[in-house]
């Protein structure tokens, strides 16, 4: 298992990606991120034991979302970084997210959860409360509303 | 027509990218990491965190207020219930401390407002308690007439003191009581900012009230594979079975920089030795013959007396605390929010608590009640706002919370809060109130109001 200095060091890029599916802006990705990683430093004997380290940066990602936690604005968080990462989208950025963000938190985290992780229904299920048929429900409503910005 | 699910998977791969860190993000989010961690453990043995103690100057004159009464009446509270089931506690809101009387009939709260006599018979600065007796005395930093600081243990009803010892060191961090042993820890001047008190001097020590003999706690420095420990970060506790002491690795680096890695070490009473009790392990409390600690996720128990193996009592848990008749934890299922859960103390009849994200699981317990402060959060910076206080026998939770003050810019005070003050025992707790930041940017203030509660 590697040490919390090496998994930052390792996954901090692939985290901030993951969390700007979420936030939609680099300055909310990028405290989202922070504070997960803070999070899961302090426990990090106990990340480990469960075993999968980025699931657990991820979930703590989706919670803190979803609880509207909100970061401290940083100056100069935007700029320059909102220029690198623009260089690295597409389809996504000119079709598809902003029509993602667009929609309610909920919903967005429901497709991030089934499209991005990977997740089966009832895993996404268990990480927002809600039954595997709330899932589904929710996956069809955010896939509809995103179909005409298709 | 809805996009297939393939089609959607696909754009999202394609979509994958990642921002490489700038240089510098990840050291910085590393020391956050270190300065949470350092804070997390100045707050296990402080309690109330980072209030600076203020020493007066000579000649005491004791002040004390009378506050409000404890009022017999009829009751919110359910009767206290030491078995069977925990029942669903309900909040009740309290704008005030004095209010508490109303709130929880039987409840007696008083009004701390202990100066030293300044120059000129002015009154001096307040003499902030950094602990409480079982039966309600407090313990503080005095100075003397002589200049020099001592440690003192107050009797609020009186407003007199008896020197426990005197002090090697100018500040008590914390003090904490049972029976015949007071145990203490003095450090040398804080200036409230663990990032700048990380290296402060500091002493554990104490005494056995029959004998008068203080002891200097002769901390172990490494583990038994001779890892070094932090010195300035041992947590302490004193009960049934006797001195705990729990150590934290250094995690490497050069200053302070203590591990979540915590060995547990025990002395059978002031003056003997700490030996060895559990390797990985945290959190020690006392219930009767018992042990409790955090060990691997888990809290276990030893039976101290029997020598007894350990026993698992919960498998998953981030943090606990004790009653006299409850055991109260948080764990992360899932996420980092945790929810609190009530137990009776082998474990039984638990019951989970929905609580809000806000809250945080404090070091604060006594004999009927667990404690923990409210916080605003804005970034790494956060704001106490209030203090939650469970009854688990009673069915009750009390909440003290002020949540619309403003998050202070850098420099700038917040509004004063009711929090934690210096301990907890027996039915009694210490708050203060008072405003402060806590995180990477700390600012604190002396607090404004003490109170001593006890609870029926």
């Amino acid at each position: 298992m590697p040490s919390f200095d090496d998994f930052v060091a390792a996954r901090l890029g692939a985290l901030r990606s993951y969390a700007h599916l979420l936030a939609g802006d680099e300055a909310a990705a990028l405290g989202l991120v922070d504070e997960a990683l803070v999070r899961t430093g302090l426990a990090w004997p106990r990340v480990t034991k469960d075993g999968d380290p980025e699931a657990y940066v991820r979930a703590t990602v989706v919670a803190l979302y979803l609880s509207r936690w909100r970061p401290r604005s940083r100056v100069g968080a935007t700029g320059a970084d909102d220029q690198q990462a623009a260089a690295t989208r597409s389809e996504l950025a000119a079709h598809l997210r902003p029509a993602l963000h667009r929609l309610p938190r909920r919903l967005r985290t429901v497709l991030v959860l089934r499209y991005v992780d990977g997740l089966p229904d009832s895993e996404v299920a268990r990480l927002l409360g809600c039954s595997e048929r709330k899932v589904r429900s929710d996956a069809a409503e955010a896939a509809a509303r995103l179909a005409p910005a298709t | 027509m809805a996009p297939d699910d393939n089609w959607l998977t696909a754009v999202f791969e394609r979509e994958r990218w990642q921002l490489p860190p700038k240089p510098g993000e990840v050291e910085r989010i590393l020391g956050q990491v270190a300065r949470r961690r350092r804070r997390r453990l100045l707050l296990r043995s402080v309690v109330a965190g980072l209030a600076a103690v203020a020493i007066g100057a000579a000649s005491a004159v004791l002040v004390l207020r009378q506050g409000t009464s404890a009022d017999e009446g009829s009751s919110l509270l359910g009767q206290p219930q030491t078995t069977g089931p925990i029942p669903q506690p309900r909040v009740v809101r309290v704008g005030s401390v004095p209010d508490l009387t109303a709130a929880l009939p039987g409840t007696a709260v008083k009004e701390l407002n202990y100066r030293m006599a300044g120059h000129a018979g002015q009154a001096g600065r307040a003499i902030v308690p950094q602990g409480v007796t079982e039966s309600g005395n407090l313990l503080a930093m005095v100075t003397s007439s002589g200049g020099a600081p001592d440690v003192v243990e107050l009797d609020p009803a009186t407003g007199e003191g008896r020197t426990v010892a005197k002090a090697k060191l100018p500040e008590l961090r914390s003090a904490s009581v049972f029976r015949a042993t007071i145990v203490w820890t003095e450090t040398a001047k804080a200036t409230g900012n663990p990032d700048t008190d990380a290296d402060l001097a500091v002493v554990y020590r104490c005494t056995n009230r029959g004998s008068g003999s203080v002891q200097d706690l002769a901390l172990p420095r490494h583990d038994p594979a001779g890892l070094g420990y932090e010195q300035g970060y041992a947590g302490i506790s004193v009960g049934s079975g006797g001195i705990a002491v729990e150590m934290a690795r250094h995690t490497g680096g050069s200053g302070p920089n203590p591990s979540d890695d915590f060995d547990l070490y025990l002395a059978t009473d002031c003056g003997a030795p700490l030996r060895l009790i559990a390797a990985r392990a945290s959190s020690a409390q006392f219930f009767g013959d018992w042990l409790f600690y955090l060990h691997d996720g888990a809290i276990w128990r030893q039976n101290l007396r029997a020598r007894s193996a350990s026993a698992l009592v919960i498998d998953k848990a981030e943090s606990f605390q004790l009653t006299d008749d409850a055991l109260v934890w948080t764990d992360a299922v899932g996420s980092v929010m945790s929810t609190l859960h009530a137990a009776r103390p082998d474990g039984g009849f638990a019951r989970t608590i929905p609580v809000p994200e806000t809250w945080r699981f404090a070091y604060a317990s006594n004999a009927v009640a667990v404690a923990g402060t409210i916080e605003k959060a804005k970034g790494f910076r956060s704001v106490l706002t209030g203090v939650w206080i469970y009854l688990p026998s009673r069915g009750v939770i009390v909440v003290f919370d002020r949540p619309n003050i403003p998050i202070p810019d850098s420099g700038e005070q917040p509004a004063a809060a009711v929090g934690l003050g210096g301990g907890a025992a027996g039915k009694h707790v210490l708050l203060s109130e008072y405003g402060w930041t806590v995180g990477s940017t700390v600012a604190s203030t002396n607090p404004t109001h003490e109170w001593l509660v006890r609870f029926p």
